[in-house]
């Protein structure tokens, strides 16, 4: 008999039950994106970096004040650098940046240069540079940036560069200040010679650290980077509570309009003698077999996406081009955990049966006839 | 605190219909209407009740009334020698489900169920599960109402009277001891009221049902073994 009745409210509310089911799927999927979107944010900038991470490891000097090359094996795969903060000025226009200078011999055995996106060629020439793709977005006017050294004890110079190529790593930090040019070039503007500030590693990484010199792992520079993604995950974290409590006020509006629409039902299987046990299992019955198709095919779908985008993430910069200036360089990946799904399809459901049996009861407090309304 | 339903289960049949002082009135105060005036009435067995009387008489409230659809505001109804409760209760649910049977002015069948399934449906909530011979008690049914041959229409596909005459298929299936109809003929055209008026009084004969109903129908009125008039809630009957 219960079956025979949610054949028959099926068949015959065919679109209020589609929508009620629509809102369903709805909610269950904000409930597992939402999720995934913001607990991945730390995920994304964890792998976002050591994704595009020059080095598995890095050796940096105390205040990144420039140091003799200390003796390192042959047999590692590493790579000198020589890191200074400059400013490009531009009429009025100031943007600071990042002077990465490289060891060009190691260039290919170090940098990830297979994840990376290269237009343009590295520097050859003594005053080519090749520039991070989202700095590149904002020199687009300028074919010779002019570049000078912030650090006055380090000398202070001045100096017009031509832009031979556009790197884009995936890691903002890289993509929007950094200015790459050989170690040459960089140690004659600052006229340090051989002197370093950084060694990037591929692999294991040296047994001792060397004297003067920090080591630290790419990961633990990541997680230091997380500290400024607090707010940023804070706000996320409001707006994915505030969307999804208004998800669950639809979700119970639109299944209490759609059992409103029943009391004529309801008063005929009341005067047919139908008891208030069976109306509630009737009820109940019909909305777990609508609440359970509709929030698995959409725990399905959205986990599925959710999966997809954990492992593989989504490359929002491209996305943002189409904006024109407005750049944004971000690979976003989310977190996807089963636990948080089950939570999902239960919760949703959970709460797709608070309203019917709020009907149930309301109904079953008056009498058949105030049901049936004025047409009987 | 549990109820014991034994102690209200019904006798069974010949059903007698008892009402002390019962009355319906919607509202309080200056702004009452007094649907239905306190009335003692006795309906035996067996009998073809036709009530009359102009609309807002108080007719289709003292149908509801009987037929366990609504409370009474004062009073007490009583079944053979069963007292009903005057409270919600699921002894009325099981009194609606086994003794009573209801012919609604609109039909109120379920459109997406078959003619078939309109009826299984009153006999499955009755007897609570599918019986072995609910076929035959459904072809039963619809033999009386001449509709055998619509078994397996939807109730879009049938007239006007057809939907009536499965309506009353479905009140009849479950053999009720107590058959009411409200105004059962007033949408119809005259060929098919006379049709149902017809089918009622073979029921009443041939099945010895107790029928009771609210018309304005003449031919039904007249043909009723008893007639009574409702007017501002009082009623006059000759039974």
């Amino acid at each position: 008999m219960i079956l025979l009745l949610a054949r028959n409210n099926i068949k015959q509310n065919p679109f209020r039950n589609t929508l009620t089911g629509l809102v369903l799927l709805l909610c269950v999927s904000l409930a597992i994106l939402g999720h995934g979107l913001v607990m991945g944010i730390d995920t994304s900038i964890l792998r976002g970096y050591t994704k595009s991470a020059t080095g598995d490891f890095i050796l940096e000097t105390k205040d990144s004040k420039p140091l003799a090359l200390p003796t390192l094996s042959q047999s590692f795969q590493w790579t000198d650098r020589l890191v200074v903060k400059a400013t490009i000025i531009e009429d009025d226009i100031q943007i600071p940046v990042v002077l990465v200078g490289y060891n060009t011999k190691r260039r290919e055995k170090i940098f990830s240069t297979q994840d990376w996106l290269t237009s343009g060629s590295w520097p050859q020439q003594e005053h080519d540079i090749a520039t991070g793709y989202q700095l590149h977005s904002m020199l687009s006017n300028q074919e010779k940036p002019t570049i000078a050294i912030e650090d006055p004890a380090l000398g202070l110079y001045a100096q017009s560069y031509t832009i031979s190529g556009v790197v884009r790593t995936n890691n903002p930090a890289l993509d929007s200040r950094s200015i790459w040019l050989p170690n040459e070039t960089l140690s004659k503007l600052l006229n340090t010679q051989t002197l370093r500030n950084q060694i990037l590693f591929k692999g294991e990484p040296p047994t001792s650290t060397p004297n003067g010199w920090l080591l630290s792992s790419a990961y633990d520079k990541a997680e230091s980077m997380l500290s400024i993604n607090k707010v940023r995950k804070r706000v996320l974290t409001s707006l994915y509570i505030i969307i999804l409590a208004m998800a669950i006020i639809g979700l119970i509006s639109t299944t209490l309009v759609n059992m409103d629409e029943r009391n004529k039902e309801l008063a005929l299987l009341r005067s047919l003698g139908m008891n208030k046990h069976s109306i509630t299992t009737m009820i109940i019955t019909e909305q777990l077999i609508l609440s359970t198709l509709f929030v698995v095919m959409g725990a399905f779908l959205s986990g599925g996406i959710n999966y997809y985008l954990s492992e593989n993430g989504i490359d929002l910069s491209s996305q943002s081009q189409a904006l024109g200036s407005i750049s944004v360089s971000l690979l976003l990946y989310t977190h996807f955990s089963i636990k948080w799904i089950l939570l999902s399809i239960m919760g949703t459901i959970f709460l797709s049966i608070l309203p019917p049996l709020f009907f149930v009861w309301r109904s079953s407090s008056i009498q058949p006839i105030e049901l049936f309304g004025k047409q009987i | 605190m549990i109820i014991n339903l034994c102690t209200y289960s019904l006798k069974s049949s010949p059903m007698s219909i008892v009402t002390q002082n019962i009355s319906k009135t919607y509202g309080s105060g200056s702004l009452a209407v007094h649907a239905l005036r306190p009335l003692s009435l006795t309906i035996p067995n067996n009998i073809f009740l036709c009530l009359a009387g102009p609309s807002g008489s108080g007719k289709s409230t003292l149908l509801q009334l009987l037929g366990l659809l609504d409370l009474p505001s004062t009073g007490s109804i009583r079944i053979n020698d069963t007292m009903v409760p005057n409270t919600d209760s699921p002894i009325r649910d099981q009194l609606r489900a086994q003794h009573i049977g209801f012919i609604f002015q609109r039909f109120h069948l379920m459109e997406r169920l078959r003619v078939y399934e309109n009826i299984a449906l009153s006999l499955r909530i009755t007897h609570n599960k599918t019986l072995h011979n609910e076929t035959e008690l459904i072809q039963e049914a619809l033999e009386a109402v001449q509709l055998s041959d619509k078994i397996n229409r939807y109730p879009k596909e049938l007239s006007g009277g057809e939907q009536q005459r499965v309506a009353i298929a479905r009140a009849i299936c479950k053999k009720p001891t107590l058959l009411i109809a409200d105004e059962p003929t007033a949408n119809l055209d005259s060929q098919t009221s006379l049709h149902i008026i017809k089918l009622l009084h073979k029921l009443h004969q041939k099945q010895k049902m107790t029928i009771v109903c609210a018309s304005h129908d003449p031919l039904l009125i007249q043909g009723a073994t008893h007639q009574g008039t409702l007017l501002d809630g009082s009623l006059e009957v000759d039974l």
